[in-house]
């Protein structure tokens, strides 16, 4: 890490969170009070105590080893979806602006039209139509909304990069086409899309949260944050704890991710902040 | 300007005939029989024939696409199955509530994400400046119907000041102000960024130092140069930030069971009438796209470079 990394206090913040938020859900088997789905009839709606720091849902479930296992649906639908549109993005985005002409012309009006659908909502569209809503199909449909705008901003770095001295050697010297985008082009789009990506997880992941509360996304007992909340908002005004842990899980996720990005921006495109890190 | 009009307009077109097609197609692969759903569970056979020859699903694809599109042109949505009454009449009905809510959150976002926007550039490298941007990472981070539920729990219940949901009698305005204000989160993250950025960037700009050197008063400059200047990147979030607020008020709505069209799709996704949900997220679509296309003929008045002849398209990526 450069020592402008190690100023960026936003960088390290959302590095620390979300490594943080990793492990929490990585070793959510160790740290986990309960069983997530363990129903216990003699504890329900507990208020949070020793035994139950978060407290207890309606049917006597931990919720803290709810939110730590909820993790990993949350962090699994938005890295996968991110990954997902980064690989159609890219292919998009690529072939658009290396082959340019029609081509260019035909994928690009495509990516407009798809970047005019308010994708959220073309998500839900897609999620209602299933009369069994999975997270497979979750981190799918998302992965398939989320490209658009990583095409159009691979596109324009290739051709930023297209024209300039290395690739016209690259080209002279009989590298193939295909050759030329891997090998040449691609990795200089690495900064741009890496915060691109970063940035969509944290979108993916508030978007999961908000399909699993409408009922669109991972079903009951699935430790899903957001139909933790669907569940914990029937007892808002008497139980409110059953709705703020999950719902404070998201926003430290989402910020951490968000954090992340923002810094990653600052330290592998400078471009973008001129009056540079104080 | 007519010239830039009368493109948009045309490039207005094919999106919309986008998002008509993804619909269909949605709506065309969806599991189940439409008919036996509409006609409840004791129907006759001979019933549930009728009913499917009433809603054309006898036809062949290319037919029902074809019939899809021209009633789209028309302005008919499709039949609800539930309400058993057109969608486009549940929308309309709908629309006054959200549009209601859109208005309000836009309005508290501008207000709140400009102020402190313009504050942090103000007094940027000190405490408020990073005082307003971790706010507004935070407002940017959170789940909208999360944050409708906690700020219920605060001012609704703990301190008894608003009501916990509902519309009220006539729309009154304390029914509007929570709802209003969780939708309204993740966009004053974004404009007080944006805002941010953008006075900073201008405040740099010879003009600034002119004015500086002439005397006039920094309020005055900021309030006058630079805000003028600084609005062009702030109308183009406004716009791509619509589709968040959209989806948002579907949440929003359904946490303070505002009637809303976001509260009618929520509705309908429990009792499985997709044509509501499908109906309404087009109208949404719709919404934001003609919403958009304003934001873009706005940029006519703020910005009269966009009126030369040679200018591709305004705002997009820096």
């Amino acid at each position: 890490m450069s020592l402008r990394a190690y100023r960026s206090i936003t960088l390290r913040i959302g590095l620390a969170l979300v490594l943080l938020l990793v492990l929490s859900a990585l070793c959510a088997g160790l740290l986990a009070p309960c069983d997530p789905l363990r129903v216990d009839v003699a504890s329900v709606m507990a208020p949070p105590s020793l035994a139950h720091p978060f407290g207890t849902d309606y049917l006597g479930r931990d919720v803290l080893s709810r939110v730590l296992y909820g993790g990993r649906i949350s962090l699994t639908v938005g890295v996968l979806a991110v990954i997902i549109s980064g690989l159609a993005g890219t292919l998009v985005g690529a072939l658009a602006g290396f082959a340019g002409g029609w081509v260019d012309e035909v994928l690009m009006r495509l990516t407009d039209i798809v970047l005019a659908f308010p994708t959220a909502l073309l998500a839900l569209a897609v999620m209602a139509i299933f009369e069994n809503p999975t997270v497979g199909k979750i981190f799918i449909v998302l992965g398939l909304v989320g490209w658009a705008n990583i095409a159009r901003l691979v596109r324009a770095e290739v051709l930023a990069v297209k024209e300039r001295d290395f690739v016209t050697a690259a080209r002279s010297v009989g590298v193939s086409p295909l050759g030329i985008v891997i090998r040449h082009i691609l990795p200089n789009t690495l900064g741009t899309l890496t915060v691109a990506l970063t940035l969509g997880v944290a979108g993916n992941i508030l978007t999961e949260a908000w399909l699993s509360f409408l009922g669109l996304g991972a079903q009951p007992p699935l430790p899903s944050w957001g139909a933790m909340i669907t569940e914990g908002q029937y007892f808002l005004t008497t139980r409110p704890w059953v709705c703020i842990f999950p719902g404070l899980a998201i926003l430290l996720t989402v910020l951490g991710f968000n954090m992340l990005g923002d810094g990653l921006r600052d330290v592998l495109d400078p471009r973008l902040n001129p009056r540079g890190r104080r | 300007m007519l010239y830039f009009i009368l493109r948009r307009l045309l490039a207005l077109l094919p999106v919309l005939w986008g998002i008509a097609t993804i619909v269909f197609a949605l709506m065309y692969v969806v599991p189940g029989d439409p008919a036996r759903l509409m006609a409840g569970q004791n129907a006759s056979a001979e019933t549930i024939e009728l009913i499917r020859v009433r809603l054309g699903l006898d036809r062949p694809v290319h037919e029902r696409y074809w019939i899809f599109l021209k009633n789209l042109a028309r302005g008919e949505l499709g039949y609800s199955y539930r309400q058993r009454r057109p969608v486009a009449g549940v929308i309309l009905e709908r629309f006054p509530a959200t549009l209601e809510l859109a208005l309000a959150a836009v309005l508290i976002a501008l207000v709140l994400g400009v102020g402190a926007g313009v504050l942090a550039a103000r007094f940027h490298g000190s405490w408020p400046d990073y005082g307003v941007m971790a706010l507004s990472l935070l407002g940017i981070s959170t789940p909208v119907f999360w944050l409708g539920l906690m700020l219920i729990v605060v001012f609704s219940v703990w301190l008894g000041w608003l009501p916990v949901g509902g519309y009220g009698e006539s729309g009154e305005m304390r029914y509007l102000i929570l709802p209003a204000l969780s939708l309204s989160a993740i966009s004053t993250g974004y404009f007080s960024r944006i805002t941010r950025s953008s006075f900073l960037e201008v405040l740099r700009g010879d003009f600034i130092l002119a004015a500086r050197a002439r005397g006039i008063p920094e309020r005055r400059i900021l309030g006058r140069h630079a805000l003028r200047n600084a609005a062009v990147p702030l109308v183009t979030v406004v716009g791509t930030n619509l589709a968040g607020l959209l989806g948002g008020a579907v949440a929003t709505e359904t946490v303070f069971a505002w009637p809303g069209i976001g509260r009618a799709i929520y509705d309908a996704i429990l009792l499985r009438d997709l044509p509501v949900v499908e109906g309404g997220v087009i109208f949404l679509a719709f919404i934001f796209v003609v919403a958009n296309l304003a934001i873009d003929l706005l940029y006519l008045w703020i910005d009269p470079r966009v009126r030369l002849p040679g200018f591709s398209g305004a705002g997009g990526e820096p």
